[in-house]
């Protein structure tokens, strides 16, 4: 009995004092291979839609390993619960070691997009006499596209939950290239007890049909690969749902909302923001407000030319505003220090909510100081600023959405949890123009919260997008609209995965007299839109 | 030395039989399937459309902000409420309360 006491008590003290990564990833163990094919400019394509599916998989809690196809080793997949294999290079060779495990293993094997003809065509496996179904085309374009036929059609449309998720098409005429992602694998289900079409596919342009998700067994085969050209409204959605299944891992039906006052700094307007403010508040809906701690327009574009800074102190306006917002359901979210960066103009004016902080947007590449200790400094001086008024953050937002791999990194440090869209790079200082093994970046959009993504942030999601108007006379970098209806349809559209968040933000700007905008009106509409969609309003300190 | 060599030959000739083997045993015993038409025309990306990307980065600012002065308060400019009929949000006693006073009380 003692003996069983000493053992119970060590064992509490090294829970206690054990690091909080002990505690971490207590979800399926998983494997991702992607195509690396060496010297060619698309190497690392591969490992960019590995990151993203690994990010998804943030949310399942996985303990992830990312290897390139080439290094599988036999036996290798029987030490995770799932194997994903993106096949996202034409013909990259998958090796035979790879494929013997798929077909004798029992454990999940996800099978993306190309190269399925090197497993499936190899009679030595006896694909189809074992899943029931085959591989049968690589289907793509219709036609190659030209300036009199620029749209010729592809498999451009998978109906999901009585959806029709999207597939991105941009034609150029004035190069002829093509900015999509047309090429599916085409499957016929040849023994219907064996293999089952789950999500269909369709090709508008023929009247096609075909399947997009089939399962066999533990055999999943997706006939896309769905981490390009994504949006809202993309087949990407039908991925990030169906990865429960694939998993085994059935989170409840659950449809939480967030609203996010964006880019609120010193210059914000109190009634607007009381207006907004009155109206949540009515209706006991809690809210984010993305605060720009420290004003900054050091070359006078917005004051006569003459530099001008604002520290929180000074800012009466805004503080105003945020005490009014945060004794009726408001919480901050840190949004940037300065949201700009130095005294250049990156890309637009220097001038804070304007301009990209943690990335130099003009050539495209971390600014010269780049380093998690430049990052940090920015960080804990804008947290300071926060907190020497009496505020305190809940979750941090990058300016625009876009900061370095090493800043990304860094936020962990000092924040729990970002709120946001997250742009990712293959590598720490990328190289996008190399001509060889060159790098990519990619945005990533979440409909569900990331317990840990790439960089290791808890990501909470920004899934819909934001209210714009082109207001272009005034305001040349606001030049499109983007209406609460079309986020309302976006809404529509993430609910269809299970725990979906609509998650959306809305600049204060638009309520502001001069712009002339039905903004409070839309900003209404939008939010009693989506709560009429059975959606339930929470915030960044109500999620764990 | 000279054995030291020969072992050195004798390891190099083990792995080029091996890389050998390991190219032999990923060569595919299948041909692919052809191109679709007009692939030469696609150009291949990662991660959010460019539209997407774009929306990411709207600034707003317009002349109205041109020499703001931030510390005077616009409800100044407007109506004052009248008395008896108060406005929608009518204020807490609370202080400022981040993560908002009403957890939980959502309509």
């Amino acid at each position: 009995m003692k003996t069983l006491g000493r053992i119970l008590g060590a064992w509490l003290l090294a829970m206690l004092f054990a690091s909080p990564g002990a505690f971490a990833q207590t979800g399926p163990r998983t494997l991702i291979l992607y195509d690396a094919p060496p010297n060619t400019a698309y190497t690392k394509l591969g490992f960019g839609y590995a990151i993203m599916l690994r990010n998804l998989l943030g949310h399942f809690d996985s303990k992830v390993d990312m290897v390139p196809v080439q290094n599988y080793m036999a036996g290798q997949l029987s030490g995770y619960d799932a194997t994903f294999y993106l096949g996202s290079y034409y013909d990259n060779p998958v090796p035979a070691a790879f494929m013997a495990d798929a077909a004798s293993s029992s454990k999940t094997i996800v099978w993306f997009k190309y190269n399925l003809w090197q497993f499936a065509w190899d009679p030595s496996y006896g694909f189809q006499s074992r899943y029931g179904f085959n591989l049968t085309a690589l289907r793509g374009l219709n036609a190659a596209p030209t300036s009199s036929n620029t749209t010729p059609g592809f498999f451009d449309t998978i109906t999901y939950k009585s959806l029709p998720f999207v597939k991105y098409y941009a034609y150029d005429s004035s190069t002829g290239a093509v900015n999509a992602d047309p090429d599916v694998g085409l499957t016929a289900i040849t023994d219907t007890t064996k293999a089952q079409n789950l999500v269909s596919m369709s090709n508008p342009k023929t009247g096609e049909q075909a399947p997009y998700v089939v399962k066999s067994g533990n055999f999943w085969y997706v006939a896309d690969l769905p981490f390009s050209y994504i949006g809202p409204r993309d087949r990407y959605l039908v991925l990030t749902d169906i990865l429960h299944d694939m998993l085994g891992v059935n989170h409840a039906e659950s449809h939480k909302a967030m609203v996010r006052l964006e880019d609120v700094s010193a210059l914000v307007s109190v009634t607007a923001m009381k207006s907004l403010t009155d109206y949540l508040y009515q209706l006991r809906i809690p809210f984010s407000i993305a605060t720009i701690p420290y004003y900054k327009d050091p070359l006078g574009v917005y004051n006569a030319g003459v530099p001008m800074q604002v520290p929180l102190s000074l800012a009466t306006n805004l503080k105003t505003a945020l005490n009014y917002a945060l004794a009726r359901g408001g919480e901050i979210v840190m949004h940037g220090y300065t949201h700009q960066y130095s005294n250049v103009r990156n890309r637009y004016t220097a001038v804070s909510g304007d301009d990209y902080e943690f990335w130099d947007i003009v050539n495209n590449k971390p600014v010269p100081e780049d380093s998690t200790a430049w990052a940090l400094g920015r960080y804990r001086a804008g947290l300071l600023e926060l907190n020497l008024n009496g505020y305190r953050p809940t979750a941090w937002e990058t300016p625009h959405y876009h900061g370095s791999a090493l800043a990304s990194k860094a936020s962990t440090q000092v924040f729990a949890k970002t709120y946001q869209r997250v742009v990712y790079f293959t590598a720490d200082k990328p190289n996008f123009n190399a001509s060889v093994e060159k790098d990519f970046s990619l945005g990533q959009i979440f409909p569900y919260p990331i317990k840990t993504d790439y960089y290791g942030q808890k990501v909470l999601p920004e899934s819909l997008g934001n209210i714009e108007y082109d207001i272009s006379q005034i305001d040349p970098t606001s030049f499109y609209n983007y209406t609460w209806q079309d986020i309302l349809t976006n809404a529509q559209y993430v609910k269809t995965v299970r725990d979906g968040y609509a998650s959306f933000f809305f600049h204060p700007f638009w309520l502001e007299p001069q712009v002339g905008t039905p903004g409070l009106a839309d900003f209404k509409s939008l939010v009693s839109g989506i709560s009429n969609l059975g959606f339930t309003w929470t915030v960044p300190s109500q999620l764990p | 030395m000279h054995s030291l060599d020969q072992r050195q030959a004798m390891r190099a000739l083990l792995a080029l039989a091996l890389l050998s083997w390991a190219n032999w045993s990923q060569a595919s015993n299948v041909m692919p399937p052809p191109l679709p038409p007009g692939s030469t025309q696609i150009r291949m990306d990662v991660g959010a459309s460019p539209e997407e990307r774009k929306r990411n980065e709207r600034a707003h600012h317009h002349k109205g902000h041109f020499k703001k002065d931030f510390t005077r308060d616009d409800t100044l400019d407007a109506l004052p409420v009248k008395p008896g009929n108060p406005s929608p949000g009518s204020p807490p006693k609370d202080k400022p309360n981040p993560g908002g006073p009403f957890r939980g009380q959502q309509r």
